[in-house]
């Protein structure tokens, strides 16, 4: 946008100064830049508008010249998009890097009449990173959010602001979605609402916690903040769900702009939401203050824990029969927060009969108190990333064998590893490798390959009549009494389990689900698919923090083989010190086709 | 709760309600995410589609701006607070994007989104207000599936 004819006519500062400048971290971090793949140097930013020299992605210097070009060039019909008024964070830095310089004596003013209205607006008081928990029925919120929120000085913090980056499908199909998704199809962008739109699609809607983290910034950094936010705002970025995803632009916003905080070195691999929490604490004293905002669910088990055992009664007999004629003003609000989670637009028509004799019913009702669950914070929880080595003995009739076993998770969390930080009844693995090493037959093999893993299981409560669920993809090697080589076989498979489950005490979980799982070996006998299904039940006992321990019991029928029944029970401990390291034992007996095998395994575990 | 000042921003509420009813519902570049929601984490403001909560939201904008996100819901929305506080718009925007939980507290004559509603108002005796509006709730909510618009003259007519 600028000729070289017009840039002739301007002096620049000296040289050296913006040689020195150009590479300083505070101006590639407005640019946006990053150490990629091989350590290359680049900025993310994929909106071309973002930079003014059309070298700008690559050279900040190139970058750097043609900014401060800009801000001296004479101001268009639209004062508007003027340099000064579309890069104000830019502005401010190099005003004041270049303090004195007679570059600046001929600075046009073009009264940025949109970026004022968004500095008054904004709110400037405190800023959150907010981070939004689990979604387990969305594989896009499965591993939960995170965004910002601005505070100004209104008490109620629904009229706070929050920042959100996320990415704009071009499409609804499902398959090309999830691809698109992760190869970066989709355009991304930052984009502001009320808070109390995201409390009503989190805490409400989809019934989600947040944890609020309070940033312990100066005005001037929380200045710096919002006019960076404002430049990155008017560009986009291109949408990558393990690495530029949302959890890492909004730390990379917060980088840009002030640069004495270092969160990254280069772009990681991947990066989950719950980490990029964690990453907060690697800046000592960034943190102020922790705060919490239930969930939907979360208030109305409160509220139900307050009631006495007759009202409890009351409810759960309305509630089972759907007769709503109670007079009772807590039951009436736990009657209304039961239909508000099931969602369920048949009962619209009880739930506007419940509100009205609500109406009509005096007292204070159920208590809306929720005690924060500060076992759950996400910042507390082990590193999601777990390394597990170890040695396991089988048995299988006469032949003994010792393998030894390396493992490796990319994330996050399964059913024994340490609750603290995490939900208790939520298992996710994503990404796990495994290798097997045969000493004697002097070998090695892949163990499994396995893509995801999640069980959420729904303890049954009154309020929360929710179905547990299994899934599970990925390749494994896994023993029936069918294999070719009478060990065990290779199979790929995605399997799926539905079923319930009960949490009798607070720190003891029973499940039972029926699974099926069709699976593909080219080492089965006979036909080379099978499809497997049968119940598993199991029971999960915390001891205590760090120490757990389940006992599994599971049948399955195979369609595919003449002795269709198999049976296997399975006893796992694991104890874990300071949410980073420890060890589990295994013993497992499977039964099929008259033979057995029994295996013993130990290993160690590492969270990284 | 304070009468006179209530009643003068009422009565310029139900002005500016009734005189500009006129909005045109146009949400440029946002649609097709056939319920799926984002990729990834982000799942952000889409959600709200499937409830036409989104695009009441844009309708009180008016970008101009190049590529436009935060043109379009900073330049000219009510995310900042205090600037906004009482204008129709907010309010209006505030009873649909809240509906639900709006009606819930209005029942029960408190909590947290029905003090907000009292702060956008102008009401500073909550206690009041959200007793008055509990007395009323079958005035408020006077047929089923009414529009936020709807919601608003009702609240703002229960107050006079």
């Amino acid at each position: 946008m600028l000729g070289t004819d017009r840039a002739g006519a301007v002096e620049l500062p000296g040289r050296p100064r913006l040689e020195m400048l150009a590479k300083s971290p505070a101006w590639k971090g407005l640019l946006q830049y990053q150490n990629g793949w091989h350590r290359m140097e680049e900025s993310e930013v994929d909106g071309e508008s973002f930079f003014l020299s059309p070298d700008g992605k690559k050279d900040p210097r190139a970058e750097l010249e043609a900014t401060l070009l800009a801000f001296v060039a004479p101001v268009g019909p639209e004062p508007d998009s003027h340099a000064i008024c579309r890069f104000p964070a830019r502005f401010e830095l190099l005003k004041q890097e270049l303090a004195n310089d007679p570059f600046w004596k001929n600075l046009p003013a073009p009264g940025c009449k949109n970026l004022e209205n968004y500095r008054t607006r904004m709110q400037n008081r405190k800023v959150s990173v907010v981070f939004t928990s689990y979604h387990p029925g969305s594989a896009a919120s499965v591993f939960g959010h995170s965004f910002l929120k601005f505070s100004g000085s209104n008490e109620n913090e629904l009229f706070d602001t929050g920042i959100n980056f996320s990415a704009n499908p071009t499409t609804g199909n499902p398959a090309l979605y999830a691809l698109y998704g992760l190869i970066g199809v989709f355009p991304s962008t930052f984009s502001a609402l009320p808070f109390y739109y995201k409390v009503r699609e989190y805490n409400d809607s989809e019934s989600r916690d947040l944890w609020l983290y309070e940033l312990n910034l100066t005005p001037g950094q929380i200045d710096r903040l919002i006019l960076h936010l404002w430049e990155l705002g008017n560009t986009h970025f291109r949408y990558y769900y393990f690495n530029e995803n949302c959890s890492y632009q909004i730390l990379r916003a917060l980088e840009g702009a002030l640069p004495e905080f270092r969160f990254f070195t280069s772009r990681p691999i991947y990066l989950i939401p719950s980490e990029s929490i964690k990453a907060l604490y690697e800046v000592p004293g960034l943190v102020r203050d922790v705060r919490y905002r239930p969930s939907l669910l979360k208030t109305a088990l409160a509220g139900y824990q307050g009631l006495s055992p007759n009202q409890q009664q009351e409810f759960k007999q309305q509630a089972t029969q759907k007769t709503f004629q109670s007079s009772d003003p807590a039951v009436l609000d736990l009657l209304i927060d039961a239909i508000d989670l099931k969602k369920d637009p048949e009962f619209s028509n009880e739930k506007e009969k419940l509100l009205q004799r609500r109406a009509q019913t005096e007292g204070p009702g159920a208590s809306r108190e929720v005690i924060p669950p500060v076992e759950e914070r996400p910042d507390l929880g082990h590193r999601s990333g777990r390394m597990r080595l170890g040695s396991e003995w089988t048995r299988i009739g006469q032949s003994v064998r010792w393998n030894h076993l390396i493992q490796a998770r990319a994330a996050h969390h399964d059913l024994l590893d340490p609750t603290e930080g995490y939900p208790r009844h939520l298992h996710i693995d994503f990404g796990r490798v495994g290798l097997r090493i045969q000493p004697e037959a002097n070998r090695v093999l892949v163990d499994e390959l396995t893509l995801v893993e999640l069980t959420a299981l729904s303890p049954h409560h009154p309020l929360n009549p929710g179905w547990s669920y299994s899934v599970n993809v990925g390749f494994k090697r896994s023993w029936t009494p069918d294999c070719l080589n009478g060990l065990d076989c290779p199979r790929f498979a995605l399997g799926g389990g539905i079923g319930k489950a009960a949490s009798f005490l607070e720190k003891q979980t029973l499940y039972t689900l029926f699974q099926f799982e069709p699976a593909y070996s080219s080492a089965f006998f006979g036909s080379k698919w099978k499809l497997e299904i049968g119940p598993v039940a199991g029971l999960i006992w915390e001891w205590v923090p760090g120490f757990k321990s389940r006992i599994e019991a599971r049948t399955r029928y195979d369609f595919t083989v003449s002795a269709p029944w198999q049976h296997s029970l399975k006893l796992e401990n694991r104890i874990v010190f300071r949410n980073r390291f420890g060890f589990d034992f295994l013993l497992q007996r499977d039964l099929g086709n008259s033979q057995t095998r029994d295996s013993v395994g130990l290993n160690g575990l590492f969270y990284f | 709760m304070k009468n006179t000042q209530l009643a003068a921003l009422t009565l310029a509420l139900i002005i500016t309600l009734t005189t500009t009813s006129a909005h045109a519902v146009k949400i440029a570049g946002r649609a097709n995410t056939g319920g799926y929601g984002a990729a990834g984490c982000g799942l952000g403001s889409i959600v709200f589609q499937e409830n036409n909560k989104l695009q009441i939201f844009a309708a009180t904008t008016n970008g101009t701006f190049g590529s436009q996100t935060f043109g379009i819901t900073f330049g000219t929305s009510n995310c900042g607070g205090e600037s906004m506080l009482g204008s129709k718009e907010m309010v209006e925007q505030y009873i649909s994007a809240n509906q639900n939980m709006l009606k819930n507290e209005i029942s029960r004559g408190n909590g947290e989104t029905l003090n907000g509603l009292a702060d956008l108002i102008g009401a500073n005796n909550r206690e009041q207000f959200g007793n008055h509006l509990k007395s009323n709730y079958s005035k408020i909510f006077a047929k089923s599936n009414q529009t936020s618009a709807e919601t608003a003259n009702n609240i703002l007519s229960v107050l006079y």
